[in-house]
């Protein structure tokens, strides 16, 4: 008997300097990576995403590079040569987790700078959601999409 | 609004290894290119796709990995590239109508700085592929440019999929940048000597520079060298010395995360560090975990007639790795005499079928001394497919000299059934379980006899495929119990049974005689002895796995 596909749900936030807000949510059918294998520790720096059960067990989690990005990475004029970094000018975008919609994930928690512009201070919790909720959130509002093209009159 | 310059026409899963539901689901999306364009635009993206399969460890976990192309139509060729930019270069002032709105010198800030409208190319990646787990956009352009963030882009210019790389080793595995300075080396940057900060979360950094504790511990090159690798001596500069050892040495090399000291990265040099660079081996392991969900079970392991016991006599020995399976059926010819025949069966379709030529081979005896790989000679017999519905499910389909049938098969249980993945460990010496393909050490000496092995718990079932006196196939079997920490020992038998094409087949014509018996002691997970006595004849092989495709298959 074939088993129920794994289920995970992809949440978008919209985020403008450090304020962090949640667009939507949806639950799909596929497969979330792996929980890193290094425990979140306190005093840690960094972004990263946890999912905890009722009685605060962590039972996922996931590191994420810079979701809201100050500054981006430039590339050389030439191929091949070193990176390097630019401030951004606007502080604004949008970004996505996955997390394991398992039947005992509880409390989504995303963890990271208060001013995303200190990287190096100690990650607090910037985000904390019922996953009852995001099961019940409906995606966020996508732009249109063309699937055709233009018509012409003759 | 962008979308109005273009549409999208289709998509197609060019790299299809199962369910988007069970695999990791990369979706490449076209900008800039014109309806004209679009054969371009697939040989573009296949071009990338080699360079992906090719990057270790991604060859490894390519069973475990979808890819879709969606085709997107824009106006124009190409994407925007204003004249002036902030870092003083000059552009040709090109104005593309294209659906995602791609720009050079994205921000005025970096001409190489090559941005589209990631909001709307996520939602057409999850509109067209609702699995998506990482967009990427390569954009018609032979301008050299890209960036991250939440979706990866890169041109068509030469060497531009290393961005869409070291991006992908960011959004997709949460991999720091490995490089030891903000805006660059010499600019006399302020603010960037000493870390002082906390420990970093992502896996490829540290602050922690003790070998017990430390993030990467398991891939270190040495127990006994000191940490750290390398001290900067002056930390208001980056450390200008070269590598003191191999490039793939990994130990803790301080100036990492936009910081000269006070952090530190794993290997000298990294794709994380610069681009065209390898992946280090720590950020390799962390990209072979992130990914392991998405490895299917290997079909690894013994089969036979399903119903199990139905057809009990014969059975089909599969080593799986990756898109490959290598088969050995053992069964009986025409006479009722042992008979084994072999086939290299490729992926064909879906994850799950497998089909490929069917050899019957002759060789020197099995106590020939030496064995004289040369005097192997395999002649084709038909074809063989097979077709797995489930982990444990499964059919034979052949046609082998005009006679054509079909089997249901399923794993033969005989004790607690081992789960295989292929590429989780690139190191085989550490397995505990041997169940795999093993042939005469060194690989290739004695190429044309092997050994099965089903490794249940604490029982192994061996199929011995070579050859008899006379040169034609035989093939022997003994289950060997666990009768020392790493010994394991049984009689071994010779069979005869039905044909392998009758029909019925009758288990109950097979004739089981002991002729001897067989030991195997393992010095590790890729290297044992097998000595066996046959009609009085001992004689002792050095034996590893056949590898087909590394790294090979594991299972636990």
């Amino acid at each position: 008997m074939a088993s129920n596909p794994p289920q995970a749900i992809r949440l978008t936030f919209s985020y403008q300097g450090s304020q962090i807000g949640l667009l939507g949510a949806e639950t799909i059918a596929m497969t979330v990576p792996a929980s890193s294998p290094l425990a979140p520790q306190p005093g840690q720096t960094g972004y990263w995403l946890e999912v905890h059960d009722a009685a605060g067990r962590l039972l996922y989690h996931r590191p994420l590079h810079n979701p809201i990005a100050i500054d981006v990475e430039a590339f050389s004029q030439t191929p091949g040569a070193s990176i390097a970094r630019v401030p951004r000018a606007a502080s604004e975008g949008r970004f996505n987790v996955l997390i394991p919609d398992t039947g005992d994930a509880r409390w989504f928690t995303l963890r990271g700078p208060a001013d995303p512009t200190r990287s190096d201070e100690p990650a607090q919790e910037l985000l904390r959601i019922d996953v009852d909720t995001l099961r019940r959130s409906k995606p966020p509002p996508a732009p249109p999409i063309s699937t055709g093209p233009p018509r012409t009159t003759g | 609004m962008s979308s109005a310059d273009g549409y999208v026409s289709g998509k197609q899963k060019i790299v299809d290894h199962g369910p988007d539901a069970s695999r990791y689901n990369v979706v490449i999306l076209g900008e800039g290119y014109r309806a004209a364009e679009l054969a371009k635009y697939h040989a573009d993206v296949q071009a990338f796709v080699d360079v992906f399969k090719q990057t270790a460890p991604y060859g490894d976990l390519w069973c475990g990995i979808n890819v879709h192309r969606v085709d997107v139509v824009s106006t124009d060729s190409g994407a925007d590239d204003p004249v002036a930019c902030g870092d003083g270069t000059a552009g040709s002032g090109a104005v593309a109508r294209t659906y995602f709105d791609a720009t050079f010198c994205s921000g005025n800030a970096i001409r190489r700085l090559l941005t589209c409208d990631s909001a709307s190319v996520l939602a057409v990646a999850h509109a067209q592929v609702p699995a998506t787990h990482l967009a990427l956009v390569v954009v018609n352009s032979p301008l050299y440019g890209g960036s991250g963030g939440p979706v990866a882009t890169f041109s068509t210019a030469a060497g531009a999929a290393e961005i869409a790389l070291h991006e992908m080793g960011h959004s997709a595995f949460g991999l720091a940048d490995e490089y030891e300075y903000y805006a660059g080396c010499g600019t006399g940057e302020a603010g960037h000597d000493v870390y002082a900060g906390g420990e970093p979360i992502e896996p490829n950094v540290t602050r922690n520079t003790a070998r017990a504790t430390l993030k990467w511990k398991s891939v270190l090159s040495s127990p006994i060298d000191p940490l750290p690798t390398t001290a900067n001596p002056n930390c208001a500069q980056c450390d200008p010395r070269g590598n003191p050892n191999a490039p793939e040495y990994v130990g803790a090399y301080e100036g990492a995360r936009y910081m000269h000291c006070g952090c530190y990265r794993p290997s000298y040099d990294c794709r994380m560090r610069n681009l065209g660079q390898p992946f280090c081996l720590a950020c390799q392991k962390v990209i072979r975990d992130a990914l392991a969900p998405y490895l299917p079970i290997a079909w690894q392991g013994l089969w036979w007639k399903s119903p199990a016991g139905s057809e009990s006599g014969w059975g089909m020995n599969v080593a799986h790795q990756g898109d490959i399976i290598f088969a050995t059926w053992f069964t009986y010819d025409a006479t009722g005499k042992a008979w084994w025949l072999s086939m290299t069966a490729p992926l064909v379709s879906g994850g799950n079928k497998f089909t490929g030529t069917l050899y019957a081979t002759h060789g020197p005896p099995f106590n020939a001394v030496p064995f004289d790989p040369g005097l192997v000679v395999a002649t084709a017999v038909g074809t063989g497919t097979l077709t797995f519905t489930d982990t444990n499910n499964g059919s034979f389909a052949y046609t082998v000299n005009g006679t054509s049938q079909v089997k249901a098969i399923t794993r033969q249980v005989f004790g607690p059934l081992p789960t295989c993945r292929f590429g989780t460990i690139a190191d085989l010496a550490t397995a505990t379980n041997y169940q795999d393909l093993w042939w005469n050490a060194p690989p290739g000496s004695e190429s044309g006899w092997g050994l099965n092995i089903t490794h249940q718990g604490t029982t192994l079932f061996i199929t011995w495929f070579t050859y008899d006196v006379d040169g034609t196939p035989l093939w022997l079997s003994a289950t060997a119990q666990k009768t020392g920490v790493s010994t394991y020992s049984g009689a071994l038998y010779r069979t005869t049974g039905p044909a392998f094409s009758a029909t019925p087949w009758n288990p109950a014509s097979v004739t089981v005689t002991q002729v001897g018996t067989a030991t195997l002691t393992f010095a590790n997970g890729n290297q044992a002895s097998f000595g066996y006595t046959v009609n009085g004849i001992n004689q002792t092989k050095q034996i590893t796995r056949q590898i087909f495709n590394a790294p090979g298959t594991v299972c636990r």
